[in-house]
């Protein structure tokens, strides 16, 4: 699967990390740091992160 | 009336009711004369309905209950519990730099010298009011600080906004949150005309530039006075309740690394959140567990029931600070999610482990009373009992 978030949108809450630790992570300096291309298994874990962005800004397999 | 929604929140303890709606009644409707809600219970659809704001809309949400103090008699102002996108986003646009995790980050310095200085206060008491000596007046410094509430008006304006929004003598409810409204309005004024760095200024001058009208800013500065005083101290002192038969959680936290005591601050906040419920209202009908919804129906999404559930949370009703991070709907989700959210997260976490360092051992003095809201599970006040000379101020902190 594919992952996309717009960082100009996005504003660090954090949602994603607890929603998916395996794909998201904040570093010190509270940047998001992501895998654009995570194994499926952890599709339902990415899309439950995606509906709960703050911001709105993780996209689940965006169309190229 | 097995179920009133008007009173659950601040009963004393509602999580049986909880249990029961999300087993037997997971959409369950409540009508009581003209007066039609409906409340989602589960996970799952407290959850959904919160990531979806087309159909679950916040417009009109407020109609069918009493405003926030900040908002009454503000009818046609805009607040951003009550707007959707695009103008929610351009209001919390406005504000949003101020409440960045970043922003509220380099906060941390100060919180944990203003906490020192609080906890230094309670040096040798025998009995500690912990929400009135301790959460309340710690979160309303920090927050009168962002926004830019001289020091000497504190007081007053906490004691006003309490009264509006808690007292239940209507007279004096009334009273206070006139002099409450008039106090925003005259610090707008005064900013206005001659701005400083503080967040008030910051509204006022968005406010000039025609970008912001003014009955929105103010109603803006005043509802992140009242969610930047009121969550983080119910956050804490509802922490301070829930760990008083767990000494080895206390001393977890109280010795814990950052990380393990962000998440003990998301467990504590599942297990007793500060904000219960929040409504929305149906665009559309839908249908959940067979039941119809039909469109126009305000919906009462229980955060509360919804962290207790056990179909997310194994073993719901124990509390395990040491409990691996798992997403929560305490700050709520989605496009409405708490903008105070990384300050209140903050407060707790410099605090409570201070806290709990300097008071390790304590009872809560019976009886606990919660004030009346359906929406806020409150203490203005929590009465601990500290054994003689154990306060350990500035000994153990980590």
């Amino acid at each position: 699967m594919k992952v996309h978030v717009d960082l100009s949108v996005c504003q660090s809450h954090g949602q994603c990390v607890l929603a998916a630790d395996q794909v998201f992570r904040l570093d010190d300096e509270l940047n998001l740091h992501y895998d654009p291309e995570p194994p499926d298994e952890f599709r339902a874990e990415v899309e439950e992160a995606a509906q709960m962005c703050p911001t709105q800004a993780i996209t689940v397999d965006p169309e190229v | 009336m097995w179920f009133d929604p008007h009173t659950v929140c601040f009963a004393e303890d509602p999580y049986p009711l909880y249990r029961r709606l999300r087993d037997d009644f997971p959409v369950y409707h409540w009508q009581e004369g003209d007066e039609s809600l409906w409340i989602l219970s589960r996970y799952d659809d407290v959850s959904e309905a919160l990531g979806d704001w087309r159909t679950f809309s916040s417009i009109g949400s407020l109609s069918n209950r009493r405003p926030a103090p900040g908002a009454r008699g503000a009818a046609h102002a805009h607040q951003l519990i009550t707007t959707d996108p695009p103008y929610h986003d351009e209001l919390r646009r406005v504000v949003r730099e101020s409440f960045s995790p970043k922003a509220i980050h380099t906060l941390e310095g100060k919180i944990e010298r203003d906490v020192g200085i609080w906890l230094s206060g309670l040096r040798s008491r025998e009995t500690i009011d912990i929400a009135a000596d301790v959460a309340w007046p710690m979160t309303l410094a920090i927050i009168s600080d962002i926004i830019g509430i001289p020091e000497e008006d504190r007081s007053d304006v906490l004691s006003w906004y309490q009264t509006a929004e808690y007292s239940e003598a209507a007279d004096q409810s009334a009273q206070a949150l006139s002099s409450y409204t008039d106090y925003f309005d005259q610090l707008g004024s005064e900013r206005l005309a001659r701005p400083r760095d503080d967040l008030i200024s910051h509204l006022m001058s968005a406010v000039a530039r025609a970008e912001l009208s003014r009955p929105d800013a103010l109603v803006l500065c005043k509802d992140l006075f009242e969610g930047g005083v009121d969550v983080p101290a119910n956050l804490i002192a509802n922490a301070v309740l829930s760990l008083a038969d767990h000494p080895e959680q206390r001393a977890f936290l109280a010795n814990g690394d950052v990380t393990q005591v962000r998440l003990g601050i998301e467990e504590l906040a599942r297990f007793d959140s500060p904000i219960q419920a929040i409504p929305r209202v149906t665009t559309d009908s839908i249908t959940r567990c067979g039941v119809v919804i039909p469109p126009g129906e305000t919906v009462v999404l229980v955060l509360g029931a919804a962290n207790r559930d056990g179909r997310r949370f194994a073993d719901p009703d124990t509390l395990d600070v040491s409990r691996p991070g798992t997403r929560n709907v305490a700050f709520g989700a989605g496009v409405h999610f708490c903008i105070g959210a990384p300050l209140a997260r903050l407060e707790a976490r410099v605090a409570l482990p201070k806290l709990l360092a300097a008071i390790p051992d304590y009872k809560v003095v019976a009886p606990v009373e919660r004030p009346g809201s359906d929406v806020m599970r409150a203490l203005l006040n929590l009465e601990l009992a500290v054994p003689a000379g154990k306060a350990r101020v500035g000994a153990a902190s980590r």
